[in-house]
C-alpha cells in the first residue's frame, strides 16, 4: 500500500511539472516576440509604435532576454516561489491578484455544477436502466447522446431563451444573487452528465452479467432490488475514474459559459488572457488548471483502494501487467 | 496504476468524445463495409447519414444549395424566416441559410484537419510507444499525461495564444489537444496486437521492427483507431464551433458556424432565428456524425 500511495505522489509530481513546462514551452513556440505580442494584445496600435523600454521592461520581467536554460530555470523557480509575474492586460495588477479575485465566483459554480452533474448523470443512468418499459428506458439514453452532442454554448442560449428572456426566471446576466448561478450550472452540468450517465448505465449492464448478481436474481429479487443492492457499488467504480475527466470538463465548460452570462471568474479570465496574449496571466492558468487535474486524480486515486481493494491486493496485482 | 487509468483514457478528451470504447477490452474491428447493413436496421443512422450526404453537398458545391451571396447583404435587417430567406436575415440583412451553408466549409474542414492531425500524430506515437515499450514508451505515456492534464478545450486555447489567431489555426490547436486521446487507444491496440500469435511468427522468421509495425500493427490497429478518429470528428467539430463561438476563429465577413452563432445571441430575444438555426446545424452534424461513427464501431462487438 505505502508503495502504491509513493508511486502514485512521484507520478503527480512528474505531471505537474510537466505541466509546468509545457506552461514555458507554449512561450516558447510563440512565433515572433511575445512582449510585442502582449503590448499588441493590449490594444496599444501595432508593433512598430509598441515604446521600446516598455518591451524592455516586458521582456525583462519574463526573463525573455536570457539564454533560454537560464530562462527555464528562472521560471521554474519563480513558479515554485508563486511568483506568478504582472497580468499586462489587467493594469498590470500581480498575477495572483487577478486570479485570486476570479477564484471564489469560479470555484462557486464548479461545485454547484458538479453536484448537479453527478445527480443527473446519475438519474439518466438509473433511469436508462430501471424504468419498466423499453421505450422510457431508450428515452432517457436518448437524452444522454443529445446531451454530449449540443455544443454547451447552443445549451446556454436555449437555455437563456426559455427561462430568461421568455420567462424570466432567472436573471441573463451577472453574477448577482443566487438565481444568477442557476442557468450557468445546469448547463455545465446537464453536458457532463451526458458522459457521466452513459458510462455508468454501461457499467451497470455490465456488472448486471455477473454470476453473484445472476446469484441474487436466483434467490428471487425483484429488478430494481438487484441493481439498488448488489450492482451499484461495483457499477461505480468506473464512474469513480472518470471524476478527473468530469472535474476538466467543468473547468472547460466555465470558459464558454462564464463568457455567456457574463459571470466574472476563471474561464472567463482565461479567455480574455488568449484574446490579450497575455501570457504570464495564461501561464498561471495553465499551471492552475493543470494542478487541478492532477490533485483530483490523486484524491481518486489514492482513495481507490478504500472503495476496491483489489486494486492493491497482491492477487490482482500479479494479474496486471 | 494502467488499471486506473486506462477506463479515462477510453473515455476521451473532448466533452463529446465516446465513452466507454475501451479497445483493450472489447477488441474492435470495423470498416466501412458495415455502412450499408448498419444503414438498413437503423432509421437513426439512416437519418444521420443522409444529414451528412446534405453537409458534404453543402461543403463542396454550397452555390448549389445557396446561390445567395453569404457574405453583402440581400434583404432588410432582421427578417424572420420567410419563403425568400429561409432562416431569416441577420443584422447586416444577410441571408442566414446561405451563410449556414457557405460556413459548413470551414466548420467541417476544420474539425476534419484537427482529426488528421491527432490521427497521424497520435496513431504514429502510440504504435511506437506500444512496440518499442521501455524508456520510450514511458516518456511518451508521461508525455500524454501531461497533455490530459489539462481540459481540452483550454489546451487549445493554450495553443491559439501561442500561434495566434484564425480557422487553421484553430483546427491546429484542436489537432494537438486530440493528440493525448489518440496516443492512448493506438498504444493499447497495439499492446493487444504485439500479443497475438502471427506477431511471433514474425518476430521469429526475422522481420524487422519497423518492417513489423508498417505491415503488421498499422493494418490490424487502424480499424479501431479508425472508429475512434469517427467518434473524435465530432468532438473536433464541436471544439472547432466552440473557440470560433469564442472568437479565435473566422475572421468577421466570412461565414463560420461558431462565429455566425455568436454573432447573433445578443440579439436572441428579438431576432431569435439568427442564432438558432446555425445552433441547431451544428448540433445536428455532431449528433450524426456520432451516431453513425458509434453505429460503426458497435457493429461486432453488440
Amino acid at each position: 500500500m505505502l508503495r502504491y500511495v509513493l508511486r502514485r505522489l512521484g507520478q503527480a509530481v512528474v505531471v505537474l511539472w510537466g505541466a509546468i513546462t509545457l506552461s514555458f514551452v507554449i512561450v516558447q513556440l510563440t512565433p515572433g516576440d511575445p512582449a510585442r505580442l502582449i503590448v499588441m494584445g493590449n490594444g496599444q496600435g501595432d508593433a512598430g509604435a509598441a515604446d521600446a523600454s516598455q518591451l524592455a521592461q516586458i521582456r525583462d520581467e519574463m526573463g525573455l532576454d536570457q539564454p533560454l536554460v537560464l530562462q527555464y530555470l528562472g521560471y521554474l523557480r519563480r513558479v515554485l516561489t508563486l511568483d506568478w509575474g504582472t497580468a499586462y492586460s489587467r493594469q498590470r495588477q500581480a498575477v495572483a491578484t487577478v486570479i485570486g479575485d476570479s477564484l471564489g465566483s469560479t470555484l462557486e459554480l464548479g461545485l454547484v455544477s458538479l453536484v448537479l452533474l453527478v445527480l443527473l448523470g446519475v438519474a439518466f443512468a438509473l433511469g436508462s436502466v430501471l424504468l419498466p418499459t423499453a421505450w422510457a428506458r431508450s428515452t432517457f439514453q436518448a437524452v444522454t447522446v443529445v446531451g454530449i452532442a449540443v455544443p454547451s454554448f447552443v445549451m446556454a442560449i436555449l437555455l437563456l431563451q426559455i427561462f430568461s428572456f421568455r420567462l424570466g426566471w432567472f436573471p441573463a446576466f451577472g453574477a448577482d444573487g443566487p438565481g444568477s448561478i442557476v442557468l450557468p450550472s445546469l448547463t455545465i452540468a446537464l453536458l457532463g452528465a451526458g458522459t457521466l450517465g452513459q458510462v455508468f448505465s454501461r457499467s451497470i449492464r455490465e456488472v448486471s452479467a455477473e454470476g453473484y448478481v445472476e446469484v441474487a436474481r436466483a434467490r428471487g429479487l425483484g429488478n430494481a432490488q438487484v441493481v439498488l443492492s448488489h450492482v451499484l457499488r461495483n457499477a461505480s467504480l468506473p464512474v469513480y475514474t472518470i471524476i478527473g475527466m468530469l472535474v476538466g470538463g467543468v473547468v472547460s465548460g466555465a470558459a464558454i459559459i462564464e463568457t455567456i452570462f457574463g459571470r466574472p471568474g476563471i474561464g472567463n479570465l482565461y479567455v480574455e488572457a488568449v484574446t490579450a496574449r497575455d501570457f504570464p496571466l495564461i501561464q498561471a492558468l495553465i499551471v492552475l488548471t493543470g494542478g487541478l487535474y492532477v490533485l483530483v486524480t490523486l484524491v481518486v486515486d489514492l482513495s481507490y483502494p478504500l472503495i476496491d481493494p483489489r486494486v492493491v491486493s497482491p492477487a490482482a496485482r500479479g494479474g496486471r501487467r | 496504476m494502467s488499471v486506473l487509468r486506462d477506463p479515462v483514457g477510453a473515455v476521451g478528451t473532448a466533452a463529446g468524445t465516446a465513452p466507454g470504447t475501451d479497445p483493450s477490452r472489447t477488441p474492435v474491428r470495423a470498416s466501412l463495409r458495415g455502412l450499408p447493413r448498419a444503414v438498413a436496421s437503423h432509421p437513426g443512422i439512416a437519418a444521420a447519414s443522409v444529414f451528412l450526404l446534405l453537409l458534404v453537398g453543402w461543403v463542396l458545391v454550397p452555390d448549389l444549395f445557396a446561390p445567395t451571396d453569404p457574405v453583402r447583404a440581400v434583404g432588410p435587417s432582421l427578417a424572420p424566416p420567410s419563403g425568400r430567406f429561409w432562416f431569416g436575415t441577420d443584422l447586416n440583412g444577410r441571408d442566414v441559410y446561405s451563410r449556414v451553408v457557405h460556413g459548413a466549409r470551414s466548420s467541417l474542414l476544420a474539425g476534419l484537419v484537427a482529426v488528421l492531425i491527432s490521427l497521424v500524430c497520435g496513431g504514429l506515437l502510440g504504435m511506437i510507444a506500444g512496440y518499442a515499450g521501455g524508456i520510450l514508451d514511458a516518456v511518451i505515456s508521461r508525455a500524454v499525461e501531461v497533455l490530459v492534464s489539462i481540459p481540452g478545450l483550454l489546451l487549445s486555447l493554450a495553443i491559439i495564444s501561442a500561434l495566434g489567431f484564425g480557422v487553421d489555426k484553430v483546427a491546429i490547436a484542436v489537432g494537438i489537444s486530440g493528440i493525448p486521446g489518440m496516443v492512448r487507444i493506438a498504444r493499447a491496440e497495439t499492446l493487444r496486437i504485439i500479443g497475438l500469435p502471427y506477431m511471433d511468427a514474425a518476430t521469429t522468421s526475422g522481420t524487422r521492427r519497423p518492417v513489423a509495425i508498417l505491415t503488421h500493427v498499422v493494418p490490424n490497429a487502424s480499424g479501431a483507431i479508425a472508429v475512434v478518429a469517427g467518434i473524435d470528428l465530432g468532438g473536433a467539430i464541436l471544439a472547432v464551433a466552440s473557440l470560433s463561438f469564442l472568437g479565435f476563429g473566422a475572421v468577421p465577413p466570412q461565414p463560420e458556424w461558431g462565429s455566425q452563432i455568436n454573432e447573433g445571441r445578443t440579439y436572441i430575444a428579438s431576432a431569435w432565428w439568427w442564432t438558432l438555426f446555425p445552433s441547431l446545424v451544428a448540433a445536428l452534424t455532431v449528433l450524426s456524425v456520432n451516431r453513425i461513427s458509434r453505429g460503426i464501431g458497435t457493429r461486432e462487438v453488440r
